[in-house]
């Protein structure tokens, strides 16, 4: 066989060749065997091994079902993710990370990557810088910016600044250019089925106070500045505003051609009656809120206000932070002076706060009524369950025209963090209908990871 | 132990026809198992597990060789470093999963011997459970007299080394002719209860059986220790700093005071060459004497229990420790040797808080993160009301957070992170820790509570009070399915042994009927009732008849063997205790117990 496999070699040098195999083969076996073994195991109660039962053997059917399951989980994702998180540890590459994202010792000044996802929407990526105590104590500094190519960008600087426990000043300023907003038209009887795109770019700065008088009364002022322009967006394989209006589903909405700039003031008094949890929920909320604005680049005069207010009541079911609210809500957007209000200065629904089955923008009229009946319970540390049914609409100015008719359902559940009673972070599956008169029909369904606001 | 009960069903001819051959080998197997389950052998039962038996190691150059001998060779096992975030993360998340498609029902632990107890080895030795121990025993631990003196000169104790990670602050001291000992002062939030705690816990783990290193509350006047220049000390995530004078002040500061003595935990250095933690399963390749995988072991699966009786949520493998017990004590890197198994930093015990109540009070009641928990309240719209819903710090122990009896279920109770060992707790294993636990009596408790050298004295008052409660609900549950009988021996034709459950008045006196059967010959025939004689103090007494002669056949000849079962009326399983008949004039041998 040798002289078959190497015939360019002499026999000496294969037989010299065929000896060290051997050898190295016999050495092996030998260090093996001098190796030490592990001790028996012991026959602890001197019965011997256990013997294979039937139930042993049986359980070896469900075993070969799932074996590729478990092949998967075990070999392909425990131990090599094992092993990685190992290393990982092992050369503190969290910690370097850290150091890495930060720029002090203490970690106070540093910048993280964000990606955002709200589905119907385009996704963004971008980093958010962060600086506590900048320039002084008790003065933080945000900025954040955002992308999913050249057509939407954003960009914002938040300032503020803690002047007592009590009052906090903020300095905000944000730019923001996206193509894939969404707008179904005017009124309440807007359908999901003239769902169309616009881009907008908007421009906002701001200063606020929020000052808690009491620990049940706060209030929030603010003076700001708002320029906004229009044009035709696309997303997602929708139409857009224009090829909307030339097939008559609805008007250009008013705003959209030349945009607008203007000055805003906003004042709200919250009074919320419930203790710092785990306290027992029970409480009554009323939220007062009003904005006028002016529009800067309009002459004669264009002006208005926007104004609301929103009165719920909480009970705690059991004591134990388990609450069912009830929250009413009417909202106006009237004109001081002449000329429209641009539609995107009206009140808006869906998304944050409001009927937060619609996506953002879903609603847009003068004037809205929200009913909201909410259910939330713990289900860990700083982590809630809420399940929520409103029903409501947009109408004409001050309510004109309000018919039940012409309410709609929103319901959703989800997550939510418990940490605040006024933003909370949200994790939502929900869905909105047509108004009672079109039929009810499910028209939206909403998933959503995000901040909302209110209830 | 096998159970001997077989049930066997039969099908009608016409359904057997179409699967005759499978059906065949399935009612084959099944008989083949029921009718040989093994007599216990004539032979005392294993009271020394071999792994206590040195072995040698091959050795390698030491990694980190000292200066003075570089050429420094090991012959240890390595050292094994434990991933904090994969011991977490596996835990929580992917090992459950994986189990869950391993189809790994697992069974009865395999260290048991023939009486359904654990033999002594590197891992356990029975202390409490074999012999009654004193309260000067209790509260001595490990320790026993080596413990450091207060009272000691001015700079007696050296810092040599800052303390390296860990929760609590602290640094190493060296004490001429004592050794070393790490000292830990409290958290301010919870002044004294993480020293006393691990004081206290080290003791009832120590009672009981486990290795648990000698830690006490020390009250020392700062001036007694003398520091080493130079010392840095590096926290969790890395950072290293200098442990100046300034540091040790601050430590001090921070530290729980009585007058100007300092309290700290003092916690001798563990003899033998420390060589990292142990996992709750697997076993260890490098150690020749590890051949039971952890999730096997009684002893640990048993461990369950004794978390859950002080509160140990934090029962994870980082807080275990190995060393390696060279038989050439001075040095302690050679061979022969083995491996000894020890629980280490049961500072959490007896209500540890965490910066956020939110989490402070599913502690012991549920796992950092409860998947379980969170999908079932999610689910559920939150109805069922939970016991952190209720968890309350009470005025008498403030500084044990939320650790009370209230709301304390034994069968419920879960640790920070599933533990592997902890999850395979059969209900033999945990009859077993009962029964250990059982040992302790109110004065021991007051005992070991003591050793916590507490400042307020409705602490130790609040403390004693909720661990008696604690084990009683432990001893509710545990007697409740297998027998409790136990401490079994055999005095001329007399079976005795002793009902814990009525010793400790776990039930009252009237709910407990004796009852005895006594079966033998190689099928076990009944053939008699007989009386069972109650005493005090839970003993009980069964006379013996006689099934063999004297002579003739073999002394673990079938026919000599039986079995009696002993049943408390409260229990609904019978002790099986079964015995070879060596006639009248040798009396009868115990060779073995079943549950």
């Amino acid at each position: 066989m040798w002289a078959r496999m190497f015939p360019f070699l002499s026999l000496s040098v294969k037989r010299f060749v065929a000896l060290s195999a051997a050898m190295l083969v016999l050495s092996a076996a030998s260090a093996r065997a001098d190796e030490p073994k592990p001790r028996p195991v012991p026959d602890y109660d001197g019965r011997g091994t256990r013997k294979t039962t039937p139930g042993d053997v049986a359980l070896w059917v469900p075993r070969v079902v799932v074996a590729p399951l478990y092949l998967t989980s075990e070999y392909l994702i425990r131990r090599p993710l094992g092993a990685l998180v190992v290393y990982v540890e092992k050369k503190r590459i969290p910690e370097k990370l850290v150091d890495f994202f930060t720029f002090d010792q203490e970690h106070k000044v540093g910048v993280v990557p964000t990606a955002f996802v709200d589905f119907g929407f385009l996704p963004s990526v971008g980093l958010y810088f962060f600086w506590d105590g900048f320039l002084a104590k008790n003065n933080d500094l945000r900025l954040r910016a955002g992308t999913w190519g050249p057509e939407w960008l954003a960009f914002g600087i938040t300032d503020r600044i803690k002047l007592t426990d009590r009052s906090v000043i903020s300095f905000h300023a944000e730019w923001t250019r996206r193509q894939d907003w969404l707008f179904h038209g005017i009124g309440p009887l807007s359908k999901q089925e003239n769902q169309s795109r616009y881009a907008a770019a908007i421009f906002d700065t701001s200063a606020a106070l929020d000052h808690e008088i009491t620990r049940a009364l706060h209030v929030h002022t603010a003076v700001g500045l708002r320029d906004a322009r229009f044009g035709n967006g696309s997303c997602c394989g929708d139409p857009t505003i224009a090829d909307r209006v030339a097939v008559g589903q609805f008007t250009i909405p008013p705003g959209f051609t030349d945009g607008y700039t203007i000055g805003y003031q906003r004042l709200g008094v919250t009074l919320d009656t419930r203790a710092k949890r785990p306290a027992s929920q029970n409480g009554v909320r009323l939220d007062v809120e009003g904005q006028p604005a002016f529009n800067l680049k309009q002459s004669p005069g264009n002006a208005w206000v926007r104004y609301g207010a929103t009165v719920a009541g909480f009970v705690d079911v059991t004591g134990t932070n388990r609450v069912l609210s009830l929250a009413v809500s009417s909202l106006f957007a009237d004109p001081i002076a002449g000329g429209a209000i641009p539609w995107n200065e009206q009140i808006v629904l869906g998304g944050k706060q409001f009927m937060r089955g619609f996506r953002p923008g879903r609603l847009v009229d003068r004037s809205a009524f929200i009913a909201t009946l909410q259910y939330q319970w713990p289900i860990w540390a700083w982590l809630d369950g809420a399940i929520h049914v409103a029903t409501g609409n947009v109408f004409g100015a001050r309510l004109k025209d309000i018919d039940p008719k012409l309410l709609r359902l929103s319901s959703g559940i989800g997550l939510r963090t418990s940490n605040s009673p006024d933003t909370q972070f949200e994790g939502l599956v929900g869905f909105a209908t047509d108004t009672f008169s079109q039929g009810t029909r499910i028209s939206s369904f909403r998933l959503s990871l995000g901040a909302t606001h209110g209830f | 132990m096998a159970s001997n009960k077989c049930h066997v069903s039969g099908r009608g001819k016409t359904e057997l026809r179409p699967y005759g051959a499978l059906v065949a080998v399935v009612l084959g197997l099944t008989l083949a198992g029921c009718a040989s389950t093994p007599r216990y052998p004539l032979r005392a039962p294993l009271w020394r597990d071999s792994d206590l038996e040195p072995v040698t190691l091959a050795c390698r150059a030491d990694p980190k060789p000292p200066k003075e001998n570089p050429a420094h060779r090991v012959c240890a096992p390595e050292t094994y470093e434990s991933s904090f975030a994969w011991d977490a993360t596996d835990n929580l998340i992917f090992r459950p999963i994986s189990k869950l498609f391993a189809i790994d029902p697992g069974g009865e632990a395999l260290n048991v011997n023939s009486v359904d107890e654990v033999p002594d080895s590197s891992w356990f030795v029975n202390r409490v459970g074999a012999h009654p121990m004193s309260n000067d025993e209790i509260a001595a631990g490990y320790c026993g007299t080596e413990v450091l003196d207060p009272e000691a000169a001015d700079g007696a104790w050296t810092i040599d080394h800052g303390k390296v990670d860990g929760a609590n602050p602290g640094f190493r001291v060296n004490v001429k002719g004592l050794g070393k000992f790490m000292l830990k002062s409290d958290p301010p939030n919870q002044p004294e209860r993480a020293t006393g705690a691990t004081s206290i816990a080290t003791r009832f783990y120590h009672a009981a059986g486990w290795w648990a290193p000698c830690d006490s509350v020390v009250y020392f006047r700062p001036s007694i220790l003398a520091l080493r220049p130079g010392l840095t000390v590096t926290d969790n995530s890395g950072v290293s700093r200098p442990f100046d004078k300034a540091a040790l002040d601050k430590l001090i500061a921070g530290a729980s005071h009585r007058g100007e003595l300092v309290r700290m935990v003092a916690s001798r250095w563990l003899p033998g060459r420390t060589i990292g933690p142990f996992k709750y399963e697997g076993r260890r390749k490098d150690d020749l004497a590890d051949v039971i995988n952890h999730e096997d072991r009684r002893d640990l699966r048993g461990a369950r229990l004794m978390a859950a009786w002080l509160g140990h949520f934090d029962s994870r493998e980082q807080n275990t420790m190995n060393t390696w017990m060279a038989e050439n004590e001075k040095d302690p890197d050679s061979s022969p040797g083995y491996v000894r198994h020890w629980i280490i930093d049961i500072g959490d015990a007896f209500g540890s808080e965490w910066n956020w109540d939110g989490i402070s009070k599913r502690l012991n009641y549920a796992h950092y993160f409860d998947f379980g928990y969170v999908s079932e309240d999610f689910l559920t719209l939150g109805i069922q009301n939970r016991p952190w819903d209720r968890a309350e710090r009470s005025p008498d122990g403030k500084i044990f957070g939320f650790f009370r009896s209230n709301d304390f279920d034994p069968e419920m109770w879960r640790g920070g992170y599933p533990n592997p060992a902890f999850n395979r707790m059969t209900e033999r294993d945990a009859a077993w820790a009962a029964r250990i636990i059982a040992r302790f009596t109110p004065e021991n408790v007051e005992a070991a509570v003591r050793v916590g050298d507490f400042t307020d004295p409705r602490h130790p008052r609040f403390l004693v009070h909720h661990l008696l409660e604690r084990q009683h609900r432990i001893l509710a549950r545990y007697f409740a399915k297998l027998s409790p009988v136990t401490d079994l021996s055999v005095d001329g034709s007399t079976l005795c042994g002793v009902d814990l459950a009525r010793k400790t008045a776990t039930y009252p006196a009237d709910q407990f009927r004796y009852f005895a059967a006594v079966l033998s010959g190689s099928e076990l025939a009944v053939r008699a009732g007989t009386a069972v004689i109650p005493a005090d103090n839970g003993r009980i007494c069964v006379s013996l008849p006689h099934v063999a002669a004297n002579g003739g056949s073999p002394d673990d000849a079938a026919s000599r063997y039986m079995r009696v079962d002993i049943s408390n009326g409260k229990a609904p399983e019978a002790l099986r205790v079964y015995l070879y008949d060596l006639g009248t004039q040798r009396g009868f041998r115990l060779v073995g117990l079943e549950r």
